[in-house]
Order: structure tokens, then sequence, then C-alpha cells
């Protein structure tokens, strides 16, 4: 595989809280290459977003503490002055949100949101800006972009709005695509359109595509790697194939069990993983899923590194459980039809 | 646009109506209205009365008589009842004292209200805002006719820093038009700048929480340009619909303490004293001269508010 072109490592991300700092991200690492899609899963308030947040530059200083290592190329971004982190935003680095109606300005053209992200990054005419703007319409492929430049954003369906997003992300040739949630707030055939779209984006032009997803279908499309996450930790990584035909921690498990299938029998109640998470003002040590876990043990008081399973090649997981007593296990939550909450 | 305008007159048209009428009933009922007294004197003796009555028509019915002090306001002649003095007339009179005032004083209520609620926002939390918070409160809570006093007092009598009150006109006297309007422009717009201050900080603040803020920053946008282009024009829109009102109700002579305390002989002062000597005709037209002004303001806040905010855009 190409070298990475994003490389995180180590990060932590406390929000300050008058309870003390909340830690959304506990010690997340991971890499993507050029071309690469990299899925980062888990449900609301796992951290995905703020670990996507902390690598943009977008938290509050004043609100939330950063540490650990952001690499773009040969650079170190945390720690980088305010300027410099500014210029990487929006150029190597380009970031689209869930919604994109309250993420355009609704009192601008959409062509002059456009241009606005180039002007911010090089020395172009308006003349120029506009025609690249158009171009970059094109290129996300809206049917009349010469038109919609000059529409403002309420005049655009949700597709369009979320492409007009893309394209203004595209604007400074990004390494890195950031895409939080994407397709979310959009209605399901256009989900898929969207997903269609950024996959063949990464291709054209070598993306390395982080895509920040609850929804697991999302992923098995269009991912290379899939990191799960759970209160601030990657329990989980590996190809899609080996995550979801393989899953090897409990909490990937039950992530995968609440998906609601349509092929078999309706069940009485959507299957549903008992308990909440543990509040990130005080993060247990050892596993984080250890007191929803039916499978706990003594020894997940202590969190094992993430390292590959032997004969897996990228797959890891962090769960102290033996391979064998893991898919013993495994064998009987997919008999009774995974644990169903009471 | 020519329907909004037609469907903009129409309204107007009926507000004006329901102003007047509701001027016209209250006067009728409120104990010592009856104009008759008024005119023929206390100690006049019944016959004069009656033909007091019968010159002014107030032995009439009531529709009757509003019909016919409507027609006198459509065609200038509506005179006031003791002195017969022309409403019309007055009002123009008034007019260039009470615009100085409410343009000027706006002028500087604006520029400060957005520049000390920027400076809030900018700052929230932390010691500006703090300073800028407590003085509007300050501000806001400080009487017009004391301020207006206190430096009428300090800066006239004790000081000779300005003429004591009194209008000038700009077309006779630049300079004094100048030195007689900085105290009433400061008294008048003081409130104001608290008030906006405070609006405009809550709505920045508000805007600031926006995801397309985010995605400014994301886009690698400077944090001024953020801030001006973003959160700044999002946030002045309901400004807008504040100082529509604000500047509608001052201009049609609602600056009446200001206008006192200084003794501008204003549009305000007028209508102030057409309501102390209980005089109808005036009051009668001043309310409409005010009316006219809130509703053609609240129109023009409507146009602007298109223009704005794309989302709202008048159609037809």
């Amino acid at each position: 595989m190409a070298e990475p072109v994003l490389r995180v490592e180590d990060l932590e991300v406390a929000y300050a809280t008058a309870a003390g700092p909340a830690r959304a991200v506990r010690g997340v690492s991971f890499a993507v290459a050029p071309g690469e899609t990299l899925a980062i899963v888990g449900e609301s308030g796992c951290g995905k977003s703020s670990a996507a947040h902390a690598v943009m530059g977008l938290l509050d200083a004043r609100r939330a503490s950063v540490t650990g290592r952001v690499q773009l190329g040969a650079r170190e971004l945390l720690g980088a002055s305010h300027t410099e982190r500014r210029l990487v935003r929006g150029g190597e680095l380009a970031m689209v949100f869930q919604d994109p109606l309250t993420s355009l300005n609704p009192v601008q053209r959409v062509g002059t949101q456009i241009a606005e992200q180039l002007h911010a990054h090089r020395a172009i005419g308006r003349a120029a800006a506009r025609e690249r703007a158009v171009e970059l319409l094109g290129r996300v492929r809206i049917a009349a972009p010469a038109a919609t430049v000059d529409a403002h954003p309420h005049e655009l369906s949700g597709g369009m709005r979320q492409r007009v997003m893309i394209a203004m992300a595209l604007a400074n040739e990004p390494r890195v695509l950031i895409a939080d949630e994407p397709t979310t707030a959009l209605d399901v055939t256009i989900q898929a359109q969207i997903l269609d779209l950024l996959a063949g984006l990464r291709v054209e032009l070598g993306l390395a595509l982080i895509l920040i997803t609850h929804d697991l279908g999302v992923v098995a499309e269009i991912a290379d790697r899939v990191l799960v996450m759970y209160a601030g930790r990657i329990v989980e990584a590996g190809s899609p194939a080996e995550v979801f035909l393989d899953p090897q921690h409990p909490y990937t498990w039950g992530l995968l069990g609440a998906i609601p299938r349509v092929d078999r029998p309706v069940a009485p109640r959507l299957p549903a993983i008992a308990g909440l998470p543990p509040s990130p003002l005080a993060p247990p040590a050892g596993c984080p899923f250890q007191a929803r876990c039916p499978h706990a043990v003594a020894a997940c008081a202590e969190l094992p590194a993430l390292e590959a399973r032997a004969g897996a090649l990228g797959h890891a997981d962090r769960c102290v459980l033996s391979p064998t007593v893991k898919r013993a296990r495994r064998e009987v939550v997919g008999r009774i039809g995974l644990e169903v909450s009471a | 646009m020519r329907g909004f305008v037609a469907r903009r007159m129409a309204g107007m048209a009926l507000v004006l109506l329901a102003v007047s009428l509701t001027a016209f009933l209250v006067f009728n009922v409120i104990p010592g209205g009856d104009p008759t007294v008024r005119i023929a004197g206390r100690s006049a003796s019944e016959q004069t009365r009656a033909q007091v009555r019968e010159d002014f028509g107030f032995d009439r019915s009531y529709p009757v008589q509003y019909v016919r002090l409507m027609g006198q306001v459509l065609d200038g002649t509506l005179t006031s009842y003791p002195d017969r003095v022309n409403v019309r007339d007055e009002i123009v009179r008034g007019i260039p004292a009470t615009a100085s005032l409410v343009i000027g004083a706006a002028v500087i209520w604006v520029l400060f209200g957005v520049g000390f609620g920027v400076l809030s926002a900018r700052y929230a939390g932390r010691w500006p805002d703090r300073v800028v918070g407590a003085l509007a409160m300050v501000a806001i809570s400080l009487p017009v006719f004391w301020v207006g006093a206190m430096l009428l007092y300090y800066l006239t009598y004790r000081v000779e820093l300005f003429p004591p009150g009194g209008y000038v006109g700009l077309s006779e006297d630049p300079g004094g038009w100048l030195t007689h309007l900085l105290l009433p422009w400061f008294t008048l717009s003081l409130l104001f700048i608290g008030v906006y201050a405070r609006v405009l900080r809550t709505s920045m603040l508000d805007a600031e929480h926006e995801d397309y803020v985010r995605t400014a920053r994301a886009k690698g946008l400077s944090e001024r340009r953020v801030m001006t282009r973003h959160v700044l024009r999002n946030a002045l829109v309901p400004l807008v619909t504040l100082f529509g009102l604000d500047f509608g109700a001052a201009i049609g002579g609602g600056a009446i303490l200001t206008e006192a305390v200084f003794d501008l002989h204003g549009v305000g002062q007028y209508a102030a004293g057409a309501v102390d000597s209980l005089d109808l005709p005036p009051v009668i037209g001043t309310t409409l001269y005010a009316a006219f002004f809130i509703v053609l303001m609240s129109a023009l806040v409507d146009i602007v508010y298109g223009w704005l905010d794309p989302r709202v855009r008048v159609d037809g």
C-alpha cells in the first residue's frame, strides 16, 4: 500500500466542562493513504466526530484540549501556528458535514461560497474563481453547473446541496477529505448517489477519504478499512469483510446485531445493546465496553493494545478473550438471535 | 414587487383608518375630552356653548364628526380647536428638527450599537464584554429626561459648552445646527446603543454556533472573514427589523422626551402639546403622521429583509 498521507497517533480530545474534562477521544491512532477509504464507525457520542474535528483543527482551543500527533505528509499539525493550520484547512485537508442545508450559508450564493474557499488559499481573480466554481460543480455531477452557481442553497435539493458541499471541499485539490456522516441527512436514493460520487472522486483524484458514519451499509459498500470506535477508543480495526464477517470484539457483535434485518422473521423488538456507554467524565480503565459486555471477565480491567491477530493481515481488536473463546461465544450469540435488551 | 407594493398600500390604508378611528373614539370617551368647554371657556353661558357646538359640529353624530375630520385631514384644512392653527403647517414646521434629531441619532446608535455588539460577542465572557454589558444596562436603564436634564445642567449651565436647547436650521447655520443637536443626539441614541449592542451580541453568539460557521472555518477562511461574512452578516438580519420599527417610531414623532427636554419644537413635542391640551385635530394629525412612518418602515424592513435573507424574499 502507498505511503499514508495522514497519520494520526495517540489522539486525545478532552472537552472542558463544569464537571471536569470530558474525554471524548482516548488514544486513537490511524493512518490513511491516497486513494484509500477509511471508515470510522460507532454510535453517537463515541468520539468519531470529535476525532475528525480535532484532525481538522476545528475545536475551540479554549474549550477542548487536543494532544497526540496529526501528521499530514511530513508536517506535524498539532502545535502548528494558527495561520499554518488555517491554510491546511480547506486546502490539503477538507471536510464535508452531515447536514448540507445548515452547513451552507443560507444568504450566500453557491458560487460565492465556493469562490470564497478559493480566494482563501490562492491568488485568483473573480472571473477565474467563478469559472473554477462552475467546473467544480460539474465535477460533482451537477446537471446545470452554470445555472447552479448563482443559486442560493435553499433553491437546491438535499442531494444537490451535498454535492455543492463536496465541490467546495474539492476546491483546492485536497489530499485528504473527511466526510462526517455525509449521507445521514439525505434520502436513501440520494445517499447511494453521494456515496458513488465520493468513491469515484477518491479514485479520480487519488483522495484519501475518511468516512465517519454509523451506517454500516455505507461502510460495507465503499470502505477499504474500518475502525470501530466505542467510548473514545478504537476497539476493532480491519477490512469490512474481516470486521463484518469475523467480528472479534463483543461491541462489534452488538453493533452488527443492532441492524434491523428484513431477511429474517421480525423480532418482537429491535435488538439493542443493554445499558449505556460510560461517561466521558470518568471513563473506565481497561476495556470501555466491560460494563455492558455479557462476556466480561476479570482481565477486562486491562486494555490490550490494538494488535493484529496472528494470521490476519490488518485485522485487530482489543478484546482480551482468546479467539477460540470468542468464536464459541459468538456462535451462541448468533443462535439466540443476539442479545435482546429487556 | 408591484403586487407587494399594492398589498402594502392597502394594508397601510387600513392601519391608518384604524389608528384614526381609535384616536377619535378614545378622545371622545375620556373625561374632559369635550372640546366645547375648552373652546368656549369654563364660565361660558349655555348659549355660547350651544353656539360653539353648532359652529364646530359637535352637535352632530360621531360618525358625521369623524368623516368631517377625516375630510379635513385629506384636504389639509385640519385646524386645532382653540387657536385655529393649521395642523399640517405645524407638523411640516416640526419636520426639520425631528428629522435632524432622529436621522443623526440613528447613524450614531447604529454605528455604536453594532460596534459595541461586535466587541461584546468577540470577547464574550471576558472583560470587554462585561464592561460593555454593564454600560449597556446603564444606558438602557437611565431615563431619557434625566440624561437630557443632566447634560443640560452640566454642559450648558455649569460649563457653557453647548447652547441651552432649541433648534437651528441646517441651511441657516450649519455650525449652530450641529452644536444644538450633539447633546440631543447623544441623549436619544444612548438607549438604542445599549439595546442594539445587547441584541447583536446575542444574535452573533447564536450565529457562531451555526453549522455554516463551522463550514466557513473548515474552508480555511481567516477569522476576520468568518466573523464578518458569516457571523455578523447573518446576525444583522434581526437587527434590521428592530431598526426599522425604532426609526419609524422616532421619525414619526416618538422622540417626545428628547425633543421636549432640548426644546427642539419637533413633531413629537407638538404631539405632546396637543395631548396636553386635549386638542383633537392635532392629536389625530400627529397620530396619523406617526402611524404612516411606522407602516412605511415596516414595509421597507420587509423589502430589506428579502435582500438580506433570500429565503424570505418577497414575491409577486
